[in-house]
């Protein structure tokens, strides 16, 4: 999977690309966990995320705690497969998804 | 493999091989050299004695040239010549046109002449010839002769004649009567007679190798008469180049032999044995890996190779590499000791986890009014998936299938304190599905530093009635397959999982089952199966599977799925828990089969 960072001031815009599963979720669990420090507003882009399993919604459940705390987070682009997963585990609730 | 085998036999063959190396291109090396300088010194020294010999001859000629009376030597001359001359015009022309007979003629006229009247100047020559012969180291023959340049003949003025060639006149080729002849070029009259080029040489059956020079011979007023000639015989010569030759290659061979035995001695100290020592240090080394690693080893070490050559490099890296090699080793042995331990832990913890799980089937044999299977087979040692059933009273069945973000120990861990919880929550809060979601979700999230959360079905299903009222909380749709139809995907309220957020509102579904109706649970672990091209099982191939024959028991239909999510796998390891739970439905206790 590929990780690419889009940072303007306090926003920080993530775009990811191909597999989120347990093999690359950890990349992604870094960033969340180490870069997030100073961004206020936090976008994931997933117009290129094919799939993302439960390791990858972990992942976003941690973001949008963090983000929670100090500003907001969206998601947007999730293609319909994503969104499906998405719909189903109940994130659409957790999740501000946008188009 | 028998590793010690293969190092003797190594052993014997670097020996043997090394020295007979060295050994074997010495020799080569030498035999190369000592062939050459044989060459080059044959050569020399040969060419110095034909050299030494036609300068001999050549003084020989010019001395007897400078004794000679000159007028005898005239007289004689014009003698001969003049017989020479009457024939001259009959000895022209190729030299088989010639007649045998008039070399003859032209000899024996010559002989007769020389016994003549002017007998006493061809004896006047003869003596002087013979006075020099005589006073000769080496065997010469000495002789005058004159030559016509026009017609290119030598013709012999006088020989020595001694008393054998008197005797045996006709077979004599030792003795030339005056006027013999011999055809000679003026090229070669040139070889003959400058002391500049190396002699005329020639093999004569008679007489051996042969070296002839001339030397001008001239008269009262300084005309050109002839020339004197003088032979040596070289058959001493060539006996002395072959002892020279011989004495050359036996001494050239010895030293060969010597140097190549020397070679292979200074060698053999300086690396054959070195690398001997190195060689077996290795091998005591080696047998030691396997048995003992508590002591560092130091066999190179212990060698003390101090040559101050690549020798002495060679053995400091052995030694650096033995104490290198022992460190890993340990290392090595620590490490696989404590996968071991931890492996044999996680063992028990797969035993122990799997024993939670209710698994005894069939599950409630003395109640007909349902059949139920579950089973999980975790990716790993331990899952974080679980499956749940209990009676909570005689009339309410709970069933739980859940799934934990993530793998591993802690999910093992979460998973765990997730079906406790569900379990006692569920007997102290009673049979609705959404009040038990929300305390065990507010439970988990106390202390949830891992961020992990789970995914559950959480349902209570009426015996009596077939009410099935039930809260998914993030978990897969069911497949519910009514009486005599198709499984089909029940897509129904969804909420987010447990443990994700605190103000999650878990939401209740509600439906009849009917008798004949299979509800059939399973985790991400069936549907996103994946197969080489990473292609996932998907929904639509579960319900393929299900619907095969699906009159079955749960059990049968359960083993049916499992069985084809293995083909399409076609060997990919599973990546995922695989947690699955069939319940089938017969009505109420009165009106079951």
């Amino acid at each position: 999977m590929k990780i690419e960072r889009k940072k303007e001031g306090s926003r920080l815009t993530v775009l990811l690309e191909g597999d989120l599963d347990a093999l690359s979720a950890p990349a992604l669990n870094d960033l969340v966990k180490n870069e997030l420090s100073d961004v206020t507003e936090l976008v994931f882009d997933l117009e290129k995320l094919d799939y993302t399993s439960s390791a990858g919604l972990r992942v976003f459940l941690m973001a949008q705690k963090i983000m929670d705390e100090q500003g907001s987070m969206s998601v947007k682009h999730a293609n319909e497969e994503v969104m499906e997963i998405f719909d189903e585990t109940g994130f659409t609730d957790i999740l501000e998804l946008r188009d | 493999m028998d590793k010690s085998s293969i190092f003797e036999k190594g052993k014997k063959r670097v020996f043997n091989s090394l020295g007979a190396k060295i050994f074997f291109f010495t020799a080569i090396f030498g035999l190369i050299i000592g062939l050459s300088a044989i060459a080059i010194g044959f050569t020399m020294y040969s060419r110095s004695a034909d050299r030494f010999y036609s300068e001999k001859a050549q003084r020989i000629a010019e001395i007897t040239a400078a004794m000679l009376d000159k007028k005898a030597a005239e007289t004689a001359r014009e003698d001969v010549y003049e017989i020479y001359e009457e024939y001259a015009d009959k000895l022209t022309g190729p030299d088989e046109d010639i007649p045998e007979e008039l070399y003859d003629k032209v000899s024996d006229k010559g002989t007769e002449l020389s016994e003549g009247e002017d007998k006493e100047s061809f004896d006047k020559v003869e003596s002087v010839l013979r006075k020099v012969r005589d006073a000769s180291a080496d065997e010469v023959f000495v002789y005058y002769m004159t030559y016509d340049e026009d017609r290119e003949w030598m013709i012999f003025v006088t020989d020595i004649k001694d008393e054998q060639d008197v005797q045996d006149e006709q077979e004599s080729e030792m003795y030339f009567k005056p006027g013999s002849l011999w055809k000679v070029d003026r090229d070669t009259v040139d070889l003959l007679t400058n002391p500049d080029r190396a002699g005329y040489t020639v093999y004569s059956t008679g007489s051996g190798m042969v070296v002839t020079k001339a030397s001008p011979v001239y008269g009262e007023n300084g005309e050109n008469l002839g020339y004197v000639g003088v032979d040596i015989m070289l058959d001493d010569v060539a006996g002395t180049k072959r002892l020279f030759l011989i004495k050359y290659c036996l001494a050239i061979g010895g030293l060969i032999l010597l140097s190549s035995f020397l070679m292979l001695q200074i060698l053999s100290r300086v690396i054959v044995h070195p690398v001997e020592k190195l060689e077996d240090a290795g091998q005591r080394f080696i047998n030691r890996l396997g048995t003992e690693l508590t002591n560092a080893p130091h066999f190179f070490a212990d060698l003390n190779l101090h040559t101050g050559d690549e020798v002495e490099k060679l053995w400091l890296t052995m030694s650096d590499l033995e104490v290198n090699v022992a460190i890993s080793m340990r290392r090595i042995k620590t490490m696989t000791t404590e996968r071991e331990r931890v492996e044999a832990e996680l063992t028990v913890a797969s035993q122990i986890q799997s024993s939670m799980l209710p698994c005894t089937f069939p599950a409630f044999p003395e109640r007909s009014e349902f059949d139920l299977y579950a089973e999980m087979v975790p990716a790993k040692e331990v899952g974080g998936d679980l499956y749940d059933y209990f009676l909570t009273d005689e009339d309410h069945l709970a069933v739980v299938i859940a799934d934990v973000s993530g793998k591993g120990i802690s999910a093992a861990l979460f998973m765990v304190m997730t079906k406790q919880l569900l379990k006692s929550r569920t007997i102290t809060d009673g049979a609705d599905p959404v009040k038990v979601l929300t305390d065990v979700n507010a439970l988990l999230l106390e202390d949830n530093e891992a961020q992990l959360f789970v995914t559950v079905f959480f349902g209570i299903l009426t015996v009596s009635t077939g009410q099935f009222v039930y809260a998914n909380a993030g978990h897969e749709y069911p497949a519910i397959r009514r009486k005599d139809g198709e499984f089909k995907i029940e897509k129904d309220i969804h909420t987010a999982p447990v443990a994700a957020r605190k103000k999650t509102v878990f939401k209740s579904n509600e439906i009849l089952l009917d008798p004949g109706d299979t509800l059939y649970l399973y985790t991400d672990g069936i549907t996103e199966a994946r197969d080489k091209d990473r292609k996932m099982f998907g929904r639509e191939r579960l319900l393929l599977a299900l619907n095969e024959m699906p009159d079955d028991t749960p059990r049968e239909i359960d083993r049916r799925v499992r069985q084809r999510v293995k083909e399409f796998e076609k060997g990919n390891e599973p990546f995922d828990d695989c947690t699955t739970l069939c319940l089938k439905y017969f009505g109420g206790a009165f009106d079951s089969k």
